[in-house]
């Protein structure tokens, strides 16, 4: 988790990582896609040290030994190396690491939600709903934290689609429309100054 | 340009890819996001290749895809079904079939990466404001089907596609910004609605009240078949005109009425809602399949403007070439992906 805040009364856009903070708006940088990695955006930092931007909760070591845990069996996932049964394991051992470290993810969400509700009042974009039951929020962190690992999302489907695919063939052809594009040129060279 | 870069947009109802041609001139291919299931009978196959038909073959299970799934629709009505990997712009999660078709069209249409710097950008859409589902999960199965293929690959809204295709701008001052406006697409399944400056999504939202729902919604009130109104509103709908004196080109009307008024009314408490400011008026740029009939864009304008809306409108334009705009803003984000990916290999 990296959960920033813009704590002025303006936007505030971050253009290494391609993102726009709405005025006083919170979001979490790990559950977005980014232009590249939030740690290594020096505008970022910048915002963050002139306290543009203020860090809400940023992951403990602890928690990213348990990530770094889950990336290794993301890995396994990628080798192709499990069948589904040893994928369900993996999702359950994860669950139970998660559920080991509740107290203390708790205390963190905790923490957050005091910063957060200081500066987010009647903000409906934000990523973390105030005033769950405990227990509640404890589930939707848990939730989260399995749902949004795009990559592992997408390995699975990877190997979902091909081995859905192995025995299939076609004889698919299509008929090439070919249309002129007069302004792509000129577009491209403003559009590429931009992104 | 060496790389294979593709555009492509996996629509409800079609499936498109644009690439580059030579000079100024672009690559489109379009097949029909449908297909049918044959029955397994002997010479099945013989009878698919003398008739010219596009199938896919798994194991002994046989199926029609694209135009040709319609006229074997067609031509055996109430035996076999019409049906389609896609629903109200996401999976069919009733389709079990659909990985299989999809991942067989989008082979077939960009085949296999072969280099670094190969790279394909798709579109999704953005999240819906009149129902509790997310696309997360039509996310990363679209991503997967190209990933697995080797491509790079880029996802991004759909309106933002159009934002990237027709280049709307916003003047502030003297100075001009491009790629700056708000980019409508209606579709099929759904409509697409992102606000965006200088290129980057500030506001975005979808609707599924689109170009299915106005079909259903006029069969259901006038008693005629889907496939019926569906034709009327493809070949004779003006919405310029009254359409007084047939039922279903009235109840069309309507609908195409209801729902521009629904979507402004959406993104505009959708632009409230996160508190986005701007002082300038917002330039419109309209695309899609749905906003293909004759007169959409006056009839867009007449309603637009006497809304009251949180922001000003500058210019509404329609594409100059609706049908094909969301995949034509894919493929220019595909090539500055590309060039940048070439760019930094290349400076190690």
């Amino acid at each position: 988790m990296f959960l920033v805040a813009n704590t002025t009364k303006k936007a505030v856009i971050v253009k290494e990582l391609n993102l726009h903070l709405g005025v006083k708006q919170a979001i979490d940088l790990h559950k977005v896609n980014l232009a590249i990695a939030p740690e290594k955006s020096g505008e970022l930092r910048g915002y963050i040290s002139s306290g543009a931007i203020k860090v809400l909760k940023q992951d403990s070591k602890k928690s990213k030994k348990l990530k770094e845990s889950k990336k290794i069996v993301n890995n396994t996932i990628v080798n192709n190396t499990i069948d589904q049964e040893e994928l369900a394991r993996n999702i359950a051992a994860i669950v139970k690491q998660e559920v080991s470290n509740q107290n203390k993810d708790n205390r963190e969400i905790m923490e957050a939600l005091s910063g957060l509700s200081s500066l987010v009042k009647n903000q409906k974009s934000t990523v973390i709903v105030q005033g769950q039951a405990q227990g509640e929020v404890i589930t939707k962190k848990k939730r989260e934290k399995l749902d949004l690992d795009d990559e592992t999302l997408v390995q699975i489907h990877k190997r979902s689609v091909d081995s859905m695919t192995e025995k299939a063939e076609g004889n698919l052809e299509y008929e090439d429309q070919e249309i002129t594009d007069d302004t792509m040129e000129d577009d491209m060279s403003l559009l590429e100054d931009l992104l | 340009m060496s790389n294979k870069v593709y555009g492509t947009d996996v629509g409800t109802m079609f499936f498109q890819t644009a690439t580059k041609g030579t000079e100024d001139k672009l690559v489109i291919k379009t097949t029909r996001n449908a297909f049918v299931e044959v029955a397994d009978i002997d010479d099945i196959e013989d009878t698919l290749r003398q008739n010219g038909w596009q199938y896919v073959k798994d194991g002994d299970r046989y199926f029609v895809i694209g135009e040709d799934s319609l006229r074997v629709a067609k031509m055996f009505p109430g035996q076999v079904e019409l049906r389609r990997p896609l629903q109200d712009g996401v999976l069919n999660k009733s389709e079990d079939m659909k990985m299989l078709v999809l991942a067989e069209l989008i082979e077939s249409s960009v085949g296999k990466s072969t280099e670094k710097g190969d790279v394909v950008c798709t579109c999704v859409s953005s999240e819906a404001v009149d129902e509790a589902t997310t696309s997360t999960f039509h996310k990363a199965r679209l991503e997967a089907m190209f990933s697995r293929l080797g491509y790079d690959v880029v996802v991004i809204e759909e309106g933002l596609a159009v934002i990237f295709a027709e280049n709307p701008t916003i003047t502030e001052g003297e100075k001009t910004y491009n790629f700056s406006g708000i980019g409508i697409s209606f579709g099929a399944g759904r409509i697409n609605c992102v606000l965006a400056y200088k290129g980057m999504p500030i506001v975005g939202m979808s609707s599924m009240n689109s170009g299915d729902w106005i079909d259903e919604t006029v069969s259901s009130e006038t008693g005629k078949p889907i496939s019926q109104v569906t034709s009327m509103k493809e070949t004779k709908l003006d919405l310029g005109k009254d359409n007084y004196d047939d039922e279903v080109l009235f109840a069309l009307t309507a609908c195409y009425k209801a729902m521009i008024s629904s979507v402004i009314k959406k993104f505009s408490k959708k632009f409230v809602e996160v508190k986005s400011e701007f002082d300038v008026p917002l330039d419109i740029v309209i695309a899609g399949g749905t906003s293909m009939p004759k007169g959409f864009c006056e009839v867009f304008e007449n309603i637009v403007r006497d809304l009251e809306l949180p922001f000003e409108i500058g210019n509404i334009k329609k594409s100059s070439d609706p049908r094909n705009s969301v995949v034509k803003g894919c493929l220019r984000r595909a090539i500055i992906a590309n060039k940048k990916i070439l760019k930094e290999s290349n400076t190690g």
